[in-house]
């Protein structure tokens, strides 16, 4: 599905270096190392969100750096959900209206039920029409998740899925991703919780550039 | 549909953003729309300065030349005499049409309803300037007025002037001039009143008064030559024969010194106005870099992106625009004939048609206010990477 060769991306020393990574349909590939060692660059990289200064990332066989942008943004909304660590919540949408989000972007007629049984099983069903800035970190966290796992795309990317999260909503999150893999989901998660690296086929571990 | 629904609900949850770029909007708005009806309005009655009357020269005694003026550019009232035997010098002069008026304040006494207003007495068979604003001119009869077209009064309606009644038959067309306060009545009535014992003590029990002639060469001869063929004629008199510049000099000054100050105050109001908008946009755009990041990360095209950024502000400039266009309406329609009174020079509504080109001059500015704020902040953002607007540590 994903398949990346000697990919690096220098930010004045910090960064990511060379580094291979090969993602087979259904797999799931941890990523861990040290703050800095480049675990956000690589997930950007693949994701087609930054481009490398060197490297190829192919996504189903198609050179994503030979992508125009306007490609790109097409092949991640219909076959990438990225879970940033930058990422934001719409703050002038509810959380239900942020989680059909990408499916009224894409043009399709999203499905409320199913919005709201994912809402469910991630424990925000209680704030699902209020708004982002009236939610906690945790919940807030867990809509993104929602959002990414509602487009039902093939491969889940997700930068510290469980960072400053208790360990109650850790563990929902934890569970949701393992339920997502079963059911034939390709993962790949970059995360310091060694619980959620022991759910990955194999974990990459990346070192500091300098 | 969508769009427009994310668009309310963010001018929504932005309450205190989504008034600020109104009122700067309308702001703009009132500065082009408003000032620009308004010296517009007065350039459309300097312009008709030369041409409204139909007349090439003006003969009026030379004591009374202000007088004269105020009544015919600023509408003041007055009453202004001599006697047309003092005309039969010009009686030779060949190619010429000449028209008299004889321009009488009514009085406010009991016995006049119209108190205050300006009587403008013309003769129907030889008139040449008042028939230009009203098809009924040519054919008043002597129990017959015309009135101005800010002089209030309705057709059919019963007018009392001088102790005689007379009936509203028309109401002419706006000239722009000190004509739209006044009322119109046959030279016959005139006589009528200047002849009576009634007002003896005031015009001498005495008719063929006049207050001005007005001169229109028919020949193509030339006014200079035209001009200085009469005041021979009429020289030993206290009349005097000037021409259509000679009267509207002055109020030219004064009419291009208003509207300079008025457009400068326009540009001054118009730049800060329309700076502090640009800023906001700018500013509000690239606050929201993370929600174009985040967006770009979940596969939102940029397009998507950027009109969900722009219905919001279009929505806002459309409304900033609507009211402030009204608002100009709503101060300067209704008030038409008391700005026109205050301002104590021609003014002159302009056509519908003058109005929506200002409008849509309006419209176009705002419109390429907002294109170029919004342009400028998206191309700059989307030059960047997605992962570097989201604030990634990277």
């Amino acid at each position: 599905m994903i398949e990346a060769r000697n990919i690096s991306r220098d930010f004045g020393g910090n960064g990511l270096g060379s580094t291979d990574i090969s993602l087979d349909k259904g797999g799931f590939i941890g990523i861990s190392g040290a703050s800095g060692c480049g675990k956000s660059t690589l997930l950007n990289i693949l994701t087609g969100m930054l481009r490398p200064d060197s490297g190829t990332v192919l996504i189903d066989g198609e050179d994503i750096n030979k992508l125009s942008s306007a490609k790109r943004t097409a092949l991640r909304a219909g076959k990438i959900g990225y879970i940033m660590q930058g990422s934001v919540l719409l703050g002038e949408l509810t959380v239900l209206e942020n989680i059909i989000l990408p499916a009224r972007i894409a043009g399709k007629t999203p499905d409320n039920a199913k919005a709201e049984k994912l809402c469910e099983k991630l424990g925000i069903d209680n704030v699902m029409n209020s708004y982002p800035s009236d939610i906690s970190g945790g919940e807030y966290r867990r809509t993104m998740l929602a959002r990414i796992l509602f487009a039902d795309t093939p491969i889940l990317v997700a930068d510290e899925p469980t960072s400053n999260l208790d360990e109650e909503s850790a563990a929902i999150v934890r569970n949701m991703i393992k339920e997502v893999h079963d059911k034939g989901v390709s993962i790949i998660a970059a995360t310091h919780d060694s619980e959620l690296l022991s759910l990955a086929d194999s974990v990459i571990q990346l070192h500091p550039l300098h | 549909m969508r769009t427009i629904k994310y668009a309310l609900n963010v001018i929504t949850y932005s309450r205190f953003r989504s008034i600020i770029v109104f009122i700067l909007v309308f702001v703009t708005t009132v500065c082009i729309f408003g000032t620009g009806l308004f010296t517009d309005n007065i350039k459309s009655g300097a312009d008709k300065l030369n041409g409204t009357t139909n007349t090439d020269l003006y003969i009026v005694p030379q004591e009374y030349l202000d007088s004269t003026k105020d009544m015919l550019f600023k509408g003041k009232a007055c009453t202004i005499l001599f006697h047309e035997d003092e005309l039969n010098g010009i009686q030779d002069i060949q190619g010429i049409d000449v028209s008299r008026q004889l321009y009488l304040e009514t009085l406010e006494m009991s016995c006049c309803s119209a108190g205050g207003l300006q009587i403008v007495a013309y003769d129907p068979k030889t008139d040449f300037s008042v028939r230009q604003w009203s098809d009924k001119a040519p054919e008043l009869k002597a129990d017959e007025i015309l009135a101005g077209s800010a002089s209030h009064f309705k057709i059919g309606e019963e007018v009392n002037a001088f102790g005689r009644s007379f009936k509203v038959a028309d109401i002419l067309e706006e000239t722009g001039m000190g004509y739209d306060s006044s009322l119109f009545l046959t030279y016959e009535a005139a006589d009528s009143i200047t002849a009576s014992l009634d007002y003896k003590f005031m015009f001498g029990q005495q008719d063929g008064l006049v207050s001005m002639l007005l001169v229109r060469q028919n020949s193509g001869s030339d006014i200079t030559s035209l001009s200085e063929q009469i005041n021979a004629a009429l020289s030993g008199s206290e009349l005097k024969v000037y021409a259509v510049d000679e009267l509207t000099s002055g109020l030219r000054g004064n009419i291009r010194m208003l509207t300079g100050m008025v457009g400068i105050m326009d540009v001054f109001a118009f730049i800060i106005a329309s700076v502090s908008l640009f800023a906001m946009v700018t500013v509000t755009t690239q606050q929201r870099r993370k929600v174009a990041g985040s967006l770009l990360s979940v596969g939102c095209g940029k397009g998507r992106i950027l009109m969900m950024f722009l219905s919001e502000y279009l929505l806002l400039f459309a409304a900033g625009t609507v009211l402030g266009i009204i608002t100009s309406l709503i101060f300067l329609l209704p008030l038409h004939d008391v700005l026109k009174t205050a301002l104590d020079m021609p003014y002159k509504l302009i056509s519908a048609g003058q109005a929506v080109g200002i409008a849509a001059k309006t419209l176009a500015i705002n419109a390429g206010m907002l294109a170029a704020a919004l342009s400028f902040t998206f191309i700059t953002i989307m030059k960047q990477e997605p992962a570097m607007l989201t604030g990634e540590n990277l």
